[in-house]
């Protein structure tokens, strides 16, 4: 199309109308974040209750945690004492175990000490220490140990025969576990 | 593809730099403006329009003689109209018209260079001191050559409106020859074969012939409507500007039942008219070969001055080519949907700022 305007008044209409044409693509596009922005306000306002509610809700459970904890621990170490107390019932008490083994002496063995270890879950090992007229008084003392139901084994060292007669002992006495 | 992203989402208006055609000729400045649009193919509402008078003595057959005077009337016309960008008409007298042909292979870049030694040969003014632009016509695929219409002024004709518009704090988006403006508001989009447009002003009768929608030829007769009145005065004695215009509207060319008067004391002034009317349609004829696509197929007439009665009639008959008054708004809207502000009388003498109106791209 013929247009005769002097080409520097030409060249300044299509740098006026680029410019509008810019104008309106910014303007367009500041719109469309305007709008855009206006639209996500609803879901950040939810988002943001939701994310308090949710720190609320967090807070809360981690102080039940911390409590938990605690009670836990405390649970942990009341277990143990408690399985403690229950393996002592289960135990005989040492007066009991000192008078059996009293009972086991008869004529001809002479007890003259005890010696009770303490371990977490029973007294052992148990050294009984004395003196026997013979041999044979010593073997039946050892036997009569033997035949005690909660005795697992009886040792006897060989040094305590080289005597026959009032020969010095001192046995040591093992236990059997106590079933749990 | 474009075109129909553009229908469907079309640009703002604001981009299109919202301007009002104005036509200024030596007695009157005109303008229009319509409701700013991208799409061609719109209905166009009408928002701005109105006439001021422009003191005789100003302009002279598109001669600026006082610009300071014209810069006033300019100021009144951007205070009336809350004008900023305009698009003006400039005056067929000034311009110089010619057809070339380029090669199709030309560049784009090179054919202004390439136009610009034709000048020479076809306009009567150093080539330093012209403005021009030019047109490419439409052409086939298998052409050889491009037909080229170039339009001419002298630079200082184009700065004397250009100055002045600037100085009256108005911003000229593009200026055109008057009669191109016309083409565009009048001629049928769909019309075949070349269209003269006879603008029949106050003190001059301009002559286009539009082929293709381009303005190939524009000439003048220094023959207007006050020379009738002037005849009409000899005749029935001395009578006012406005009884005469309407002497000349309601009886004109038409024979009375009681007297022939009028159009007796009429008849030789446009008989003036239609002789210089068929000496040009004769060269054009000639200088187109004789090709009948180029043949001139209707006459179509504007101008304050083309309410003369009788004479669109008169016309066809001494002439032979079907003559109308043009419809301004035959591009603008249909007169069948909407009723334009400005009575038809009137109109005809808005043809040149609707055109300048209607474009509405760069």
């Amino acid at each position: 199309m013929i247009n005769l305007i002097p080409p520097k008044a030409k060249k300044g209409v299509v740098r006026e109308y680029w410019l509008r044409v810019v104008s309106v693509w910014f303007y367009t596009w500041s719109a469309a974040l305007l709008g855009g922005v206006l639209i996500m306000v609803p879901a950040y306002v939810l988002i943001n209750s939701q994310v308090s509610v949710y720190e609320a809700s967090a807070k809360t459970a981690s102080e039940k945690v911390a409590n938990f904890e605690d009670v836990s621990k405390d649970l942990t170490v009341g277990s143990l004492q408690a399985g403690k107390l229950i393996t002592g019932f289960r135990q005989s008490l040492i007066s009991e175990r000192i008078a059996t083994l009293r009972s086991l002496e008869k004529p001809g063995v002479t007890i003259s000490e005890f010696t009770i270890g303490r371990t977490d879950e029973a007294y052992e090992p148990i050294q009984v220490t004395g003196t026997a007229e013979n041999r044979q008084a010593l073997a039946a003392f050892r036997d009569r140990l033997l035949a005690l139901p909660d005795v697992a084994s009886v040792d006897l060292p060989i040094s305590n025969l080289a005597k026959d007669r009032d020969i010095q002992f001192t046995l040591t006495v093992s236990l059997k576990k106590p079933t749990p | 593809m474009l075109s129909a992203l553009l229908r469907v989402i079309p640009p703002p208006a604001f981009m299109t730099m919202p301007c009002i055609g104005l036509d200024i000729s030596d007695t009157s400045l005109k303008y229009v403006a319509f409701k700013p649009t991208l799409r061609d193919q719109e209905i166009r509402e009408l928002t701005v329009w109105g006439d001021i008078d422009i003191p005789s003595g100003v302009l002279n057959r598109g001669e600026v003689l006082d610009p300071q005077k014209l810069v006033a009337v300019l100021k009144e016309f951007k205070e009336k109209a809350k004008a900023e960008f305009i698009r003006v008409s400039l005056p067929e007298e000034r311009a110089y018209m010619f057809e070339t042909d380029i090669k199709t292979n030309t560049p784009l870049k090179e054919i202004r260079g390439l136009l610009e030694f034709r000048l020479e040969e076809n306009v009567p003014i150093p080539s330093k001191d012209v403005l021009f632009d030019y047109a490419i016509m439409p052409f086939a695929p298998g052409d050889r050559s491009l037909n080229v219409s170039v339009v001419a002024y002298a630079r200082q004709t184009i700065l004397s409106y250009y100055d002045a518009c600037i100085e009256a704090g108005l911003r000229p988006i593009s200026f055109e020859v008057e009669a191109q403006a016309m083409a565009r508001a009048v001629v049928p989009k769909d019309n075949s074969g070349a269209a003269l447009i006879v603008d029949f002003g106050k003190t001059r009768t301009g002559i286009g012939i539009v082929y293709k929608n381009a303005l190939l030829y524009t000439s003048t007769i220094d023959i207007g409507g006050a020379q009738l009145s002037q005849v009409l005065r000899k005749t029935l004695g001395e009578k006012s500007e406005a009884e005469l215009t309407l002497i000349k509207n309601t009886e004109g060319l038409v024979r009375g039942v009681d007297s022939s008067t009028v159009r007796e004391a009429l008849i030789p002034t446009v008989s003036v008219i239609r002789d210089e009317i068929a000496t040009r349609m004769q060269y054009w004829h000639l200088r187109s070969g004789n090709q009948e696509e180029r043949r001139i197929t209707s006459i179509i007439l504007c101008g304050g001055s083309a309410n003369l009665k009788g004479f669109p009639e008169y016309m066809t008959e001494t002439l032979n080519v079907p003559t109308v008054r043009g419809n301004v708004w035959e591009n603008a809207f249909s007169l069948e949907d909407t009723v334009p502000p400005i009575d038809r009388p009137h109109s005809f003498g808005y043809a040149a700022a609707v055109g300048l109106a209607l474009k509405s791209i760069l």
